[in-house]
């Protein structure tokens, strides 16, 4: 009896658990879209070409579209004139046959188009959105709202009355509410998901509707193609605001290098500095909090592409850069005769002053010019000043009260600051800082990590890699390389895959869907990763883990620095070329996204195969 | 009931009701009043909890029943929302990802330690002294 009563007793939690699976696949079910296959590439391109015979933009009869493709939802034609929308038609019909022939014709009876200046029409981006699947979406709790669209690939629809109006995932970005909600109040910084307020409004606006009646709202996911600037007639599918790269060569990654250098290049100011933040949806520059870590960073990177690749212009750039850091960025409680930092008048910190050591030796390296040399000692001395007796180093200093502050550790600064040694001895041989070096690395290595949570995970620990590797041969441990490979090991467990849901972003880091991965980390992290590859050569261990996460990596940034077939959206594409957003669904551009992202693709490039394709 | 079942959950009990106080009134209030009236009632039922078991006797003994049921089942609720907001996130974006996977293990993993398991072990205790 005892045994059937206690059956029951515990049964009760199983049935629980067996309606709660139940309820979790009834949800899942409910909201996962249906997607229709759409239409295929040469359809695509028999209607841009068609729309290209209407705009007087090709002389070649386009062939017909002669299949009967049913369609899910309304299909859209939109004219982009420099980043901005010329002219959106629409139509429901249900077949793309159908449906196409409705929007030449409306096209057709388009005369403003005729009027516009041919050099004008010449420009004009060509872009065809079908609808591909829709569904429902729970609009009642703000923040469930906010995370009911994949960022850049669903649209946010509504209907009132019988009439929709939707925002196109192009618009959502273009209005830049991808990523933009914010959830809390208390932390104005954190953002998550579709700025819903901002998108209700404008579907609101859009459908004319009174705001006191609640419209019903869905999502909807869109299949999309856009024209080929570069080839006459040619359809590209795009897939989330880019026409994706599924497989990289050393030219494509050369290629990369190039326009990230160059758009660098065409960001700098007469003084040396860089536009920091640039805004392609306007071609907006922003020099508002200048970093001079940065500034530094890009810096070093512009040397490291002239001595891989040779270009007189990236030479000159740095030049140009370095001396910025020598002449502005060092206040007078920094300049010392016997050691010198970099930062405000106030405050400095190790790994700026470190950054700017790296990019002075750097440059040296490619221009054997002596000029800076004086400053590099001073700023190594300064560093050598701030390091604490376990290897760490001190991370702040206070220049007007020469006083140097060493609890609060910064995330980077330690490793930067090893780096900075590392690529100073290679420049001046000083015996002296083979110990220091030593410490610092033995302490990133080990010391850091000697308490228990410290054996489940790793910190942001890039610069500690690339550290390593700079220091070779002058200090060298088999330590500092497995650690390097547990960092790659670590990276990967985050490292989106090809077969995952979201395999165009195959090769960045993330760890949740609905947050848009952030395009610093792929850069930084395979910076570390190259690095670790030839600390692991050096030590005869085994590579092949570490050669995939570059390999997957590169072809993630390369797809992500924008080329001129995706600056359809931007005000001035070719300004815009080469240049990485901070995320694939925000545009703003620091000047470090691309730094890291370019540097990256340029150590990485005697590892990217000649001739065949890398795939992730 | 031995004594020390007497002292040691109505003990408990409170322990809980205060950390649950601190938490959704001090350390995160909701902007929500239907969350924070949810948060009082699940504060009096575990006091009711203890204080049953404190009060003993018949009276005593379907207090203590009552409230812990109610206790679990709000773990369960809290669970159940959890799971339908899991579910919801793979129904729009075909996955929940690592994070979402591991948040939403943990905190139903917490929440089970830290909401449901006390008022489990003051059922099996009641029905062990009912028998």
């Amino acid at each position: 009896m005892d045994f059937v009563r206690n059956s029951r007793f515990f049964a009760i939690p199983a049935l629980v658990g067996l309606f709660m699976l139940a309820a979790y696949w009834g949800i899942v079910a409910h909201y996962r879209l249906a997607i229709s296959p759409g239409i295929d590439q040469a359809q695509a391109k028999a209607f841009i070409s068609t729309v290209k015979h209407s705009l007087g933009l090709a002389e070649v009869a386009p062939t017909t579209i002669a299949t009967r493709s049913p369609l899910m939802g309304p299909t859209w034609l939109t004219l982009y004139a420099r980043g901005k929308l010329l002219l959106r038609l629409r139509s429901s019909l249900p077949t793309f046959e159908a449906a196409s022939a409705d929007i030449l014709s409306q096209l057709n009876s388009q005369t403003m188009l005729r009027r516009l200046p041919l050099a004008l029409r010449k420009e004009l981006r060509i872009k065809l959105d079908l609808m591909t699947g829709r569904g429902p979406v729970l609009s009642s709790i703000p923040l469930a709202f906010s995370l009911s669209l994949v960022d850049g690939i669903d649209g946010l629809g509504a209907e009132i009355d019988g009439r929709e109006e939707h925002l196109l995932p192009d618009d959502l970005f273009r209005e830049q509410l991808l990523g933009r909600f914010q959830p809390m109040a208390s932390i104005p910084d954190f953002h998550i998901g579709v700025d819903i307020v901002r998108g209700a409004e404008l579907l609101q606006q859009k459908l004319n509707a009174p705001p006191s009646k609640a419209l019903s709202y869905f999502r909807f996911r869109t299949q999309s193609w856009v024209d080929d600037p570069q080839s006459a007639g040619e359809a590209l599918p795009v897939v989330r605001l880019r026409v994706p790269m599924k497989t990289v060569t050393r030219t494509d990654v050369r290629r990369a290098v190039i326009s990230g250098a160059d758009f660098v290049l065409a960001q700098m100011r007469p003084d040396g500095r860089f536009t920091y933040r640039y805004f392609p949806l306007n071609d907006e520059k922003d020099l508002r909090n200048y970093n001079f870590a940065r500034h530094a960073g890009t810096t070093w990177f512009l040397a490291v592409t002239f001595k891989r690749l040779r270009m007189e212009r990236h030479r000159n750039a740095a030049a140009k850069a370095v001396a910025y850091l020598a002449n502005e960025t060092l206040p007078p409680g920094c300049n010392l005769p016997q050691r010198a930092c970099v930062g405000g008048h106030r405050y400095s910190d190790v790994g700026t002053t470190a950054l700017a050591l790296v990019a002075i030796a750097e440059y040296h390296q490619i221009s054997r010019n002596e000029r800076y040399l004086k400053l590099a000692r001073r700023l190594a001395e300064h560093i050598l000043w701030m390091q604490k007796e376990n290897g760490d180093f001190c991370h702040h200093y206070f220049p007007d009260k020469k006083q140097k502050k060493c609890d609060a550790p910064l995330l980077y600064a330690s490793g930067e600051a090893v780096l900075a040694l590392a690529k100073y001895h290679a420049i001046s041989g000083d015996k002296r800082l083979l110990e220091p070096m030593e410490k610092g690395l033995d302490f990133l290595t080990k010391t850091k990590y000697d308490h228990l949570v410290g054996q489940f995970f790793i910190s942001e620990d890039h610069w500690t890699c690339i550290a390593a590797e700079a220091a070779i041969p002058a200090v060298s441990k088999l330590q500092y390389a497995k650690f390097c490979g547990e960092f790659v090991r670590f990276g990967l467990r985050a490292q989106i895959e090809d077969d995952d849901v979201q395999s165009d972003l195959a090769g960045t880091f993330n760890v949740a869907p609905f947050i848009a991965p952030n395009n610093a980390p792929p850069g930084s992290r395979t910076e570390a990763n190259v690095a670790t590859y030839h600390v692991q050569k050096h030590h005869g261990l085994p590579t092949t883990e570490t050669e995939e996460s570059i390999l997957a990596a590169v072809r993630y940034l390369v797809d992500q620095m924008i080329r001129p077939v995706n600056t359809y959206l931007f005000a001035k594409p070719k300004v815009s070329v080469g240049a990485m957003m901070e995320t694939p669904v925000r545009p703003v551009v620091r000047v470090d996204y691309v730094q890291h992202a370019a540097a990256a693709l340029v150590i990485a490039l005697p590892l990217i195969p000649q001739q065949s394709s890398s795939t992730p | 009931m031995q004594r020390h079942h007497r002292i040691l959950y109505p003990i408990l009990d409170l322990c809980l009701a205060l950390a649950y106080v601190y938490i959704f009134f001090i350390l995160i209030p909701s902007r929500s009043a239907a969350f924070s009236v949810a948060a009082g009632a699940f504060v009096v039922l575990t006091l009711a909890s203890g204080a049953g078991i404190a009060l003993g006797g018949k009276w005593g003994r379907r207090i203590t029943v009552v409230s812990a049921c109610g206790r679990i089942l709000g773990c369960l609720s809290f669970i159940g929302l959890l799971l339908a907001s899991a579910a919801y996130l793979h129904g729009i974006y075909g996955a929940v990802g690592t994070l979402g996977a591991a948040l939403s293990m943990v905190v139903a993993a917490l929440s089970i330690q830290f909401v449901g398991l006390v008022p489990f072990f003051e059922l099996l205790l009641m029905r062990k002294t009912r028998a």
